[in-house]
């Protein structure tokens, strides 16, 4: 996606360099941007109960009680975690369903 | 002494409270209910609403997206926890409506936290003797109950 008008635009913007030898294009190998992973991040809430943490943890994405724990620890202790890494749709309706919950979270790319 | 015990009964969950308890989470969801209708203040937004992007122009879209439906659900949650306290007890609270209590208590602790200045882990212990927190400490007590019995 863009590739051909993002080289424009690098083109564009340096109007004295030489011009270029080839305008690359997307290797056909290359993961479309949609599938590229995207970090699910739960962070560090006074507020929220530990406990109720780990329910929502065990609820979304189905992580058994020790995982869940583990998880949850990391967000209290170290300020935020990564709980999922999905593509970007998938990753943004997690964090749309912690909302729901009532949790801090967001998505960046992985 | 009356009876306070949220348990699991099969597929409900029975929520058993002396009666000022349920007149206080009345009170509390009438409360609630008005503060959303009347749009909550920013600080209190943000933490209701947060953020899912760092990027301006992806978080205008996930807002354009979905600020609608999680505002309803937010309502609906609370709606669905205030009818229930109309029913006489003990109140036997079907899953769903298990996980709506979870998400409205959930709703107003984070307001009260919030209009209550709570920023930093510890505040707990620190704040057992304060009546200002007494609210905030009820929710989170029958909050982790609810949690106990689904787990």
């Amino acid at each position: 996606m863009g590739g051909a008008e993002q080289a424009y635009r690098v083109v564009m913007a340096v109007p004295l360099a030489p011009a270029p030898q080839r305008i690359d294009t997307p290797e056909h190998n290359e993961v479309p941007e949609h599938d590229l992973p995207w970090n699910v991040i739960v962070w560090n809430d006074p507020i929220t109960l530990m406990s109720y943490v780990v329910l929502v943890l065990r609820q979304l994405f189905g992580y058994d009680e020790a995982t869940a724990t583990k998880l949850m620890l990391k967000v209290h202790h170290e300020g935020k975690a990564v709980v999922a890494c999905e593509p970007r749709e998938k990753a943004e309706w997690y964090v749309y369903r912690l909302h729901e919950y009532g949790l801090q979270a967001t998505l960046a790319p992985s | 002494m009356p009876r306070r015990s949220v348990r699991r009964r099969g597929d409900a969950v029975r929520v058993e409270l002396p009666d000022e308890e349920l007149d206080v989470l009345r009170h509390l969801g009438a409360e609630m209910a008005g503060l959303l209708a009347g749009g909550p203040p920013d600080e209190v937004r943000e933490r209701l609403f947060p953020a899912a992007y760092d990027d301006a122009m992806k978080e205008a879209e996930y807002r354009r997206l979905t600020a609608s439906d999680l505002e309803e659900r937010k309502a609906a949650d609370l709606a669905m926890l205030r009818a229930s306290l109309e029913r006489s007890p003990p109140i036997d609270l079907s899953p769903e409506e298990a996980g709506a209590w979870l998400g409205a208590l959930q709703d107003m602790r984070l307001t009260l936290g919030t209009m209550l200045g709570v920023e930093e882990d510890g505040w707990e212990g620190e704040t057992d003797d304060d009546p200002q927190f007494a609210v905030l400490h009820y929710l989170g007590f029958l909050q982790d109950s609810l949690v106990g019995a689904l787990m």
